[in-house]
């Protein structure tokens, strides 16, 4: 068999962050070949690398036996015909199928008129080719998500690559569509097309040639279909950690009662993987539950809800005994002082970029007749509380008059925790909180969170990072495909997350 | 746009990129007048001279500083605040049409009470309108840049109609209103000039402005919406009601500007009430970097500009049109100077971004 | 048969002077589709009607008088396009600055040119047989050369916009640049090309304002009809056919107060205003679904960031 694509001891460095560590990675020619781990484990890095995104400290690349400089994504798309579907559209919304895919050379009659027709017959062609049935006069923004994936797939085709790679192509997509994307992906294959295929989820894995595991960085794993199993995988993606069952239980003295209670919660309508299906949990004042789950299986729907940016199809809310999902917007809960949300998004929503610090620590409605006495600016409140967090919270800055824009990640983090944990109120939220951070902050952030714990609020933290998920959580929920299962204390092993997490284990 | 209140901001970019571009804008404007044989220095000295050199000269550059200041202040509101209000001219129109009613139709008032009528009339008139436009955008998501400058245009050819069809006296030749109420005229601040009492009202505009803007929760409330509107939601404002009241306030200032031309100048009104002084105003803010003490600068500036060339006009017979160009100039090269500015920077002050590990 | 006869005049002046909206409004569309927004139209107008108009009157030359405007046009956009697409300037601004600035200088050349007023303009053409047609035939096609030009520009620019490849580029540039990047076009030239067009045309119409229609110049003559090419290619859904139709509509409205007396039913003030208020109402209308409107419209493109 042909090796198409070889990678040989890539390293890829990030600062102290070692993403890709001396990685051995090889795809035969023909073959639908699975790179599997969990967020972070380097997926995304090696694939940039290999197509040109991103240049590696060390290693060499082997493309169809011989030794390549990927130097841009356009070197890998026209010198070494690789084509990577990636996860945010790289289409025209308003033109149709064919126009996407032929854009790059639009065929031509009479030198100068657009060949409608040669356009059609080539794009049936190609769909004849593969098997796959579109309409290439239907406008790109009216098709479905898997739909446009597709149509990317087809764009890649007529450039004429062979090498292949998809990221996470069915984080978006409904049960149906991913079927409809293996037999794509399938007859590709038999024409000799190489298809390098990212996921984090087990089972589709197993619908591919060979898999390889990353973890941390590193290599955990190499294999043909037939020789393993998903147990096999679970450990080569989680392997040793510690175990939430094996720590004591902390918690503070004295009665905890329920903080936030969500019962019953639905959103949209059920066809999109995201969609939450009957989530309930209780968060008690004295703990962390911690909602692990790989990206895009509804976080991001549940955290929306509760923070008030979107309403539930179904379901309850409550704060406190009190039912307040009739009264889901930011400005009520932040007006009333409901809770501290620390975002996933730190620069999109939870930082003004272009204002102070101290205009970045003042916001929120909750504390505005503090800040704002008679809706006046009282500068010196604010000044040296501003003052006093950037102390607590050690960020590293000019001044709290410097621009927010100035901070690094880790000391915009610290500023954005800083504001949220000094609210008064009795629940936390964080998502995400240590994402991108180094150690360091990281350690920080974690000994903040379990300070907050201590002093008796609930914290509500939604992570990928399952480390994170087990070094600080009471109680763990698992998230998958909109559904949440929360696991008992006794039974919340690595292990047991693990599969519901990759959905070995599917709840009923 | 971030406002420069912190003492730490590096003012030598800036001082520098503004000579550059000032720089820039007189060169052409030298070649302008040189092809049609003029003395540049004598030019530039009497311009200096025509807006600045005499009492009379001086009241004159605060005149034509009253309605830019005021269509600044209102668009310096908006632009904090994300929105793209290019119709001060059209609000300014609104506020003039108001003004002429109050102060034509309302009888039987002391002078104070009738200005102070008129003012609170001529800025919820402009202010209204401004807020129409607003309520597209939050509403309908209809683009602001487009409906503001149409709305200009609506502006201008209602207000003729209301002038011509229902204001205008059967006698008058041109199409102008009757007259104002002696009492609803804006007292003369100098004896033998036309510097009415609109001015100190601009001025104690901009600094109501400065505070509202600076030191109040609604002004902060306006930034945070116009620095980043998820932010903002995020933070529990209201940003549907944060954009329509900036675009409120915006409106009601133009409106001031008319105001301050139909009672201040002209006690009447006639067509063309404003020499496109909301579309300059637009580059005055712009300039100043959307603060209320810029734009006094700035306008105090362009007013200066305008005064001259006027006196550039009658004594050494220039053409106006080469002030409209100067100032057109001004508008367009300082696009550049944010650019300029950059080269002078020492080095990027961005902290080093961690990566992330997926 | 007074009242026939109005409906023939004013329909027929109504095309006649439609043409000088309809060349900026063809330009600005296909401008737009491409991402850039020319709000200085107005000034590339009246740069172009006193450059035609200098030829005109100093050498009797009229065809060379519209080459002039169109060149004079397209300068003035250049710059634009310099100020906007390579050194990423807001496109509003930029726009105001050059139509104040096409509007002051083009007062300030003609004060200091001084020359008499054009006499001749372009003469009547009718086409034979078709000129015959009851109504149609005044309407349509007893008209100056010029007209049949406009109506021919109409032809070539919806069979460019939708028959051919650069046709699809310029709509590609300014729905998704980053796209349109990615698979190999200069989205740049794209734009620069299409900006050029808009003042070329935008300086043609001016040139056209100027000889065929009011043999005259003064200052600020386009009285807005700049303004109204951009309302006509919002309100045309940047479709060449439509916008003929939109300019035509718009002239129409403007062409009733010129037989104001005829009609008492609106002030013709309002009858000005009309036309900007429909726009407004069109662009209320539209904006939620988006439409035909170029996703990227006055965005400027940044090579490398997310656009």
């Amino acid at each position: 068999m042909k090796i198409v694509l070889k990678a040989e001891g890539i390293v890829k460095r990030f600062d102290s962050l070692v993403a890709n560590d001396h990685i051995d990675f090889e795809v035969r020619a023909g073959e639908l070949h699975a790179l599997v781990g969990e967020n972070g484990a380097g997926k995304s890095t090696l694939l940039n690398v290999l197509y040109g995104v991103l240049k590696p400290d060390e290693g060499n690349i082997f493309v169809r036996g011989k030794r390549a400089k990927i130097l841009s994504t356009h070197d890998a798309i026209v010198k070494y015909k690789i084509g990577k579907v990636s996860q945010h559209s790289d289409l025209v919304p308003t033109f149709t199928v064919a126009e996407n895919i032929l854009f790059r050379d639009i065929p031509k009659k009479y030198r100068w008129f657009t060949d409608r027709d040669l356009m059609r017959r080539k794009v049936n062609g190609l769909l004849a080719l593969i098997g796959y049935r579109l309409d290439p006069d239907a406008l790109v923004e009216n098709l479905s998500v898997g739909e446009q994936q597709n149509v990317e797939l087809l764009k890649i085709l007529y450039q004429d690559s062979d090498i292949i790679f998809l990221d996470e192509p069915s984080a978006l997509l409904a049960p149906q569509e991913v079927k409809d994307l293996f037999t794509l992906l399938k007859s590709l294959t038999e024409k000799g097309r190489s298809i390098i295929f990212v996921t984090h989820k087990l089972d589709e894995a197993l619908l591919c040639d060979r898999i390889t595991v990353l973890r941390d960085g590193k290599v955990s794993l190499k294999a043909e279909r037939s020789d393993i199993t998903q147990e096999d995988m679970l450990k080569a993606m989680f392997g040793e950690r510690i175990d939430i069952t094996e720590r004591p239980f902390s918690s503070i003295d004295g009665p905890s009662k329920p903080i936030l209670e969500v019962r019953d919660l639905c959103t949209g309508d059920g066809n999109r993987l995201s969609d939450l299906e009957n989530v309930s949990f209780v968060v008690h004042s004295g703990e962390i539950l911690g909602i692990a789950g790989i990206a895009g299986n509804g976080q991001k729907e549940l955290l929306d809800v509760i923070t008030g940016f979107s309403q539930p199809k179904k379901g309850n809310v409550l704060l406190n005994g009190k039912d307040i999902t009739q009264h889901l917007s930011p400005h009520m809960h932040r007006k009333q002082n409901m809770f501290a949300y620390v975002p996933e998004d730190r620069r999109g929503i939870g930082s003004l970029l272009n204002m102070t610090i101290a205009d970045n620590m003042i916001l929120g409605e909750g504390r505005k007749s503090y800040f704002f006495p008679r809706f006046i600016r009282k500068s010196s409140a604010i000044e040296d509380f501003s003052i006093r967090l950037i102390d607590e919270y050690d960020v590293r800055t000019t001044g709290v008059d410097a621009m927010a824009e100035s901070l690094s990640g880790g000391n915009l983090q610290k500023m954005i925790l800083s504001r949220e944990f000094s609210i008064d109120t009795n629940l936390i939220i964080v998502a995400q909180p240590s994402y991108g951070l180094d150690f360091k902050t990281t350690e920080f952030v974690h000994a903040k969170l379990v300070e907050m714990k201590t002093h008796g609020k609930g914290i509500l933290l939604v992570s990928k990072d399952l480390d994170e998920i087990m070094r600080l959580s009471d109680r763990i929920g698992v998230i998958f495909k909109g559904r949440l299962k929360i696991i008992p204390r006794e039974e919340a092993s690595v292990d047991r997350i693990g599969r519901i997490m990759v959905g070995v284990e599917e709840d009923k | 746009m971030s406002k420069e209140k912190d003492q730490r901001v590096n003012y030598f970019p800036i001082i520098m990129s503004v000579l550059v571009v000032m720089f820039a804008i007189f060169f052409i404007f030298s070649i302008l007048l040189y092809f049609s044989k003029f003395n540049l220095a004598k030019v530039y000295w009497t311009l200096l001279i025509g807006a600045f050199g005499t009492p009379g000269a001086i009241a004159q550059t605060l005149i034509r500083m009253c309605p830019i200041l005021f269509c600044s202040l209102g668009l310096l509101i908006a632009f904090r605040c994300g929105m793209w209000n290019i119709g001060a001219e059209g609000q300014l129109y609104w506020g003039a049409l108001a003004a002429t009613v109050v102060g034509v139709y309302v009888t039987g008032l002391p002078a104070l009470f009738h200005i102070l009528l008129a003012i609170i009339v001529s800025f919820a008139c402009g202010g209204a309108w401004s807020a129409i436009c607003g309520y597209l955008k939050t509403r309908f998501n209809a683009n602001e840049v487009i409906t503001t400058l149409l709305s200009n245009f609506i502006a201008y050819w209602v207000t003729f109609y209301f002038l011509k069809f229902h204001l205008q006296p059967k006698t008058a030749f041109n199409p102008s209103s009757l007259p104002v109420q002696p009492t609803a005229v804006l007292p003369i601040m100098l004896k033998g000039t036309l510097l009415h009492a609109g001015i100190p009202i601009a001025l104690a505009c901009a600094a109501i402005v400065w505070v509202v803007m600076n030191k109040t929760a609604l002004g902060y409330s306006i930034d945070v919406v116009g620095s980043n509107k998820s932010a903002a939601a995020y933070g529990g404002i209201r940003v549907n009601r944060i954009i329509l009241i900036s675009m409120f306030l915006s409106g009601g200032f133009a409106g001031l500007a008319g105001m301050g031309e139909v009672l201040g100048i002209h006690r009447l009104l006639i067509r063309n009430i404003s020499p496109n002084y909301g579309f300059i105003a637009i580059a005055a803010v712009f300039i100043a970097r959307l603060s209320p003490v810029g734009a006094i600068l700035v306008s105090l500036f362009l007013g200066g500009i305008m005064t001259g060339g006027r006196y550039l006009q009658t004594t050494m017979g220039i053409p106006i049109h080469l002030v409209d160009v100067l100032v057109a100039l001004f508008i367009v090269f300082m696009l550049l100077q944010p650019i300029v500015e950059k080269k002078f920077l020492p080095t990027p002050l961005i902290g080093i971004e961690e990566k992330g590990r997926d | 048969m007074e009242f026939y006869s109005a409906v023939v005049t004013i329909a027929t002046a109504a095309v006649m002077s439609s043409i000088a909206v309809l060349l900026p409004a063809l330009g600005e569309g296909v401008s737009e589709r491409s991402g850039v927004l020319n709000i200085g139209t107005e000034g590339y107008m009246i740069m172009g009607s006193l450059a035609a108009y200098i030829w005109y009157a100093a050498t009797g030359n009229m065809w060379m008088g519209f080459v002039l405007g169109t060149l004079v046009g397209m300068s003035l956009s250049l710059a634009h396009a310099v100020f906007c697409i390579t050194l990423k300037c807001n496109q509003v601004i930029c726009g105001i600055g050059i139509w104040l600035l096409g509007l002051g200088l083009s007062g300030y050349l003609f004060r200091l040119v001084g020359l008499a007023t054009i006499t001749e303009k372009l003469p009547v053409t009718s086409i034979p047989l078709l000129k015959d047609i009851p109504f149609f035939g005044q309407v349509l096609f007893q008209h100056n050369i010029f007209v049949y030009i406009g109506f021919f520009l109409v032809f070539i620019f919806y069979i460019v916009i939708y028959k051919t490849p650069w046709g699809l580029l310029n709509r590609g540039a300014g729905d998704s640049p980053f796209s349109t990047d990615m698979v190999g076009h200069n989205v740049f030239l794209i734009r620069y090309v299409s900006t050029l067009i808009c003042g070329a045309m935008s300086g043609l119409g001016g040139a056209y304002l100027t000889i065929g229609i009011l043999t005259r110049f003064s200052e600020g003559m386009t009285a807005g009809r700049g303004f109204i090419a951009i309302c006509v290619v919002i309100f045309g859904g940047w479709n060449p056919v439509k916008i003929m139709i939109g300019a035509f509509f718009f002239s129409l409205i403007d062409s009733l107060q010129l037989y104001v007396q005829v009609w008492s039913i609106i002030p013709y003030p309002l009858l000005i205003m009309m036309p900007y208020l429909l726009t407004v109402i069109v662009m209320a209308a539209i904006s939620k679904k988006m439409g035909n409107m170029p996703r990227k419209l006055a965005e400027p493109y940044l090579r490398g960031g997310a656009s």
